[in-house]
């Protein structure tokens, strides 16, 4: 065959071979060179990883929810949870791994009505790889989920602290943001225990705390009043059994909750607490020893000091003493006593009770007290009936305390174990014990003004008081009152101190128009003493017991057109 | 495979004259290719609503079709390479010449005929058999004097290339013409001439540009850097990083177009990791490493053409397979030898590298016998 024969290579007419060589060699280092640039970039794609440092990011946030202590929990003073962490399930998903968008969006809705279509589409075309549908699912819609089969779907497992007693405490309580971090009440200030897993008991009594709010609401709604505070602490060491303040919310939605509602009356509102001060007023006359206690004042007729002139609700057409300044509740009565011993004297008893300073309580939402300083005697005159004074409750049930414990100093504490501390002693055992029988007589005597606080056996004393409320702009609302009362019982020995504020109530026909803290504050202290008083082993006593007489001092109190006789 | 050297079948003779670095260069890829066509096709399958290893049982028909094709023509004498090629190269002409009227349109494009349920791309086969067709030009031209073998290759080029750009098939004119010019350019020609074809391929480019719309897109694309495939391919890299994520873990691939065939690179990126697509680059290397040693340590300028234009060829396919895969240049859909799926792309691999095989083995003592036979024809 012909064909084949010039298939044949002559290999002596190679020429060129040199050069090609070295071509070859040239073309082959061009293709090698190429093929490692190519494993080059295949590399530094896989390595400069953008995924990758967020899957370790994921690890390391799940390794924190589930590794790491979970936050411990908080207790009440019976060891009954407040708040608690549990797992639940969130719902992310990485929009990049969605094949079909609509078809997935058609699954996800007819599992979760409540999503928004459009919402989603917009997620899903983002450019994000980790993208939070919802934070929590429940365990059906988990399995629901799985069963469906959707692509891209990144359930993951997060603890959520949860308050089972819903309202309850809620303001002490405080809330957790969205990584666990406490944010407010006792949730932020004991956040780096918690955050170790060791457990928080407070001082709360849960159900005390329960009645208190119950009690507190019933009387606002039935006084339309814009909210309160209501208190119930140990008298000797200042553990706070229930403090509220109203209106309140529910732990769980802090979130969703109005900045109004989260503000705490009881530790942060200031208010001028109005005739409760007169207590200090009467504490600093016996203490300072210038004023004798059988010395009278004349109130029969209003005391102009400067521009104003001071006057009282109930007035009375003689002179009357200390213990009668009291349970009538003369402003002019006390204005006389504060001019007596002065600002001076005044001001440095307000420093030892604490009422210039912010209080040690356990929660970061305290209010820091305004008083006027000016050391005029108007001013003076004005602070010893609870007029040019703002603190907050909690520092009225501080105060209450140390006079009614003997004059030993007590701080309020929302902790069970407390270290003890050096204890100050603020006034005498005497001036305690002359106090301790007038605030019993404001409630026991015929002529008081917390004569609806008395509940028989458990000989509850006390101070009322009713203060105009002060404009945010200077000036009192005429027509808007701060009702509170302040006070102990049982008087002869002291354990509990109530303290009670009610704002802005308004008149009601039951009540004959009466907005004052006699009726509006009064009721609900009896009821809280009532109910509270079994659970904490008060045992009741007769008041004509050979024991109680012993204890407290019989002062005679004096009505309104009984004459100048003493 | 237990063969001593004194074993005189035509076995033993294949298996101790052929060059087993690369038959198992050649076997490893083919393996990875099963397994990832396994991986890449599935999704692809199920979209098409057919049986989920359909395209995988299909591959392993091929694979399995592919290996008596590399032992076939790793047999083959350089002369009976020579004339298969040749008859080869005249029939896929006729072929490329007869699908533009009979053949069916897939994706805009006419390159397959439709044989019962196997489709055929007779462009893919043609590619190594005008390597070999175009060495035996060029060394003739070199060696006989009064035959212009250059005018030949001239308008051979011509002819296949117009008849692939009608099709269209743009990414295989690219490789054939590379390959040619490769070729010519060691063949030895005028300097002027080289920076000719260098100065036509950017007109090329250019008129392509215009011509074809979808090159237009695709370049257009690739210079304002946003694909879809191009995008998913890249986080196909990420997400894989560099051990990947495992075998059948890939999750860019069910969203990635052509996932089987234009991006397997990207898949095995995903799945088995940078490592291992450096391995694969590894073995490339090593292919054209080996052939074009073989090229250079030969005088015969059949030989050199004929084998460094196969090397060429297979080495310039992969890499702008996994160039276009990893962004560096404008996506060309273009199947990566032995991985890729594809019935026609591995059989043209197979026809590859078993003339590579057959030209690189050892001188076979059958050679002589064989010559008599074909003397005495």
């Amino acid at each position: 065959m012909k064909i084949f024969h010039f298939l044949e290579v002559d290999l002596k007419k190679f020429n060129h071979s040199k050069s090609r060589k070295i071509k070859l060699m040239i073309c082959g280092s061009i293709l090698v060179i190429s093929f490692t640039v190519i494993g080059y970039r295949t590399i530094s794609l896989a390595s400069v990883n953008r995924d990758n440092i967020t899957n370790i990011l994921n690890k390391k946030i799940e390794s924190r929810a589930f590794n790491s202590n979970l936050r411990g929990n908080i207790y009440d003073r019976n060891n009954k949870i407040l708040a608690t962490t549990i797992d639940t399930l969130s719902l992310n998903i990485n929009p990049q791994e969605v094949l079909n968008k609509h078809e997935t969006i058609f699954k996800l809705l007819h599992i979760f009505p409540q999503l928004d279509k459009k919402d989603l589409l917009k997620k899903f075309n983002s450019n994000k790889k980790h993208i939070n549908l919802l934070r929590e699912i429940s365990p059906w819609e988990h399995v629901r989920l799985l069963q469906t089969g959707i692509e891209g779907l990144k359930i993951q497992k997060r603890s959520k602290r949860i308050y089972p007693n819903n309202t309850l405490a809620s303001h002490i309580l405080g809330s957790t943001d969205i990584d666990g971090k406490g944010i407010a009440g006792v949730e932020n200030k004991f956040n780096s225990k918690l955050k170790k897993g060791e457990n928080v008991t407070l001082s709360i009594h849960s159900g005390i705390q329960h009645i208190t709010r119950k009690l507190l609401l019933d009387q606002i709604t039935r006084f339309e009043a814009d909210g309160g505070a209501g208190i119930v602490m140990d008298a000797k060491n200042g553990q706070i059994y229930s403090t509220v303040s109203l209106p309140d919310y529910n732990a769980n939605n802090y979130s969703k909750i109005l900045n109004k509602t989260l503000f705490n009356k009881a530790t942060k509102g200031i208010y001028e607490l109005g005739s409760t001060l007169k207590l200090i007023t009467a504490a600093i006359a016996f203490e300072s020893k210038l004023i004798n206690e059988n010395e009278v004042f004349d109130v029969s007729k209003p005391l102009k000091v400067s521009s104003r002139i001071i006057t009282d609700f109930h007035p009375l057409n003689y002179s009357i003493n200390i213990p009668e300044v009291i349970v009538h509740s003369s402003n002019i009565g006390s204005a006389k006593i504060a001019e007596k011993f002065g600002p001076n004297i005044q001001l440095k008893y307000l420093k030892s009770l604490g009422l210039t300073n912010i209080l040690s309580l356990e929660i970061p939402e305290l209010g820091k007290p305004q008083v006027l300083m000016d050391k005029k005697v108007l001013t003076t005159m004005t602070i010893s009936y609870g007029h040019g004074i703002s603190i907050t409750p909690m520092h009225l049930a501080s105060v209450t305390a140390t006079i009614v414990n003997n004059g030993l100093k007590v701080d309020p504490t929302l902790i069970l174990d407390q270290k003890s501390k050096k204890i100050k002693q603020i006034i005498s055992p005497e001036t305690s014990m002359k106090m301790k029988s007038i605030m019993r007589l404001v409630v026991s005597n015929k002529h008081g003004t917390a004569k609806k606080a008395d509940v028989s056996g458990y000989l509850v004393g006390g101070k009322t008081g009713t203060a105009e409320k002060i404009r945010p702009n200077g000036g009192y609302f005429k027509k808007k009152n701060i009702v509170a009362f302040t006070g102990a019982f049982p008087m002869n020995d002291p354990k509990f101190i109530i303290t009670i504020m009610i704002d802005n109530p308004k008149g009601q026909t039951f009540s004959y128009g009466f907005r004052t803290a006699g009726w509006v504050v009064a009721p609900v202290v009896k009821k809280l003493v009532t109910r509270i008083a079994p659970i904490l082993d008060v045992k009741p006593q007769l008041e004509s017991s050979s024991k109680f007489s012993n204890n407290l001092l019989n002062y005679k109190i004096r009505g309104k057109n009984k004459g100048a006789k003493l | 495979m237990n063969i001593t050297r004194s074993d005189r079948s035509r076995i033993a003779l294949w298996w101790w004259t052929i060059d087993r670095y690369l038959l198992t260069s050649f076997l490893i890829l083919m393996l990875f290719g099963i397994f990832l066509v396994m991986a890449s096709s599935q999704h692809l399958a199920q979209n098409l609503n057919i049986p989920s290893h359909y395209f995988t049982f299909r591959h392993l028909l091929f694979g399995a079709l592919s290996i008596p094709i590399i032992i076939f023509f790793s047999i083959l004498s350089q002369r009976q390479t020579k004339i298969i090629c040749i008859l080869g190269i005249f029939i896929t002409t006729i072929l490329l010449f007869v699908i533009l009227f009979e053949g069916e349109k897939i994706k805009g494009a006419q390159r397959w005929f439709y044989i019962g349920n196997f489709s055929f791309q007779p462009s893919e086969i043609g590619k190594p058999l005008f390597v070999v067709f175009n060495a035996w030009l060029l060394s003739l031209w070199v060696e006989k004097t009064k035959f212009y073998g250059w005018i030949w290759s001239i308008a051979s080029i011509i002819l296949i290339s117009t008849l692939l750009l009608l099709q269209p098939d743009l990414g295989m004119t690219i490789v054939m013409m590379f390959t040619w010019g490769f070729q010519l350019f060691i063949t030895g020609i005028p300097l002027i001439i080289i920076l000719c074809l260098i100065m036509a391929f950017p007109i090329f480019m250019i008129f392509s540009y215009h011509h074809f719309n979808h090159v237009k897109i695709r370049i257009d694309n690739f210079i304002e850097g946003k694909t879809y495939q191009i995008s998913k391919s890249l986080q196909s890299f990420e997400s894989g990083g560099f051990w990947g994520k495992g075998p059948g873990e890939g999750f860019y691939k069910k969203s990635l177009p052509d996932a089987h065939s234009d991006f397997v690179f990207a898949v095995a990126a995903e799945e088995y990791g940078a490592l291992i697509c450096s391995l694969i680059i590894i073995i490339y290397g090593l292919i054209i490493i080996r052939s074009f040693y073989y090229t250079i340590h030969n005088d015969n300028l059949f030989f050199i053409l004929a084998l460094a234009g196969l090397a060429f060829q297979f080495g310039f396919q992969s890499l702008i397979h996994m160039a276009s895969n990893t962004d560096l240049i404008p996506t060309k859909g273009m199947t990566l030898p032995f991985l890729s799926y594809g019935g026609s792309s591995l059989l043209a691999s197979a026809v590859t590298s078993g003339i590579i095989l057959s030209l690189t083995k050892k001188n076979n003592p059958l050679e002589p016998f064989k010559k008599e036979i074909y003397e005495k024809l």
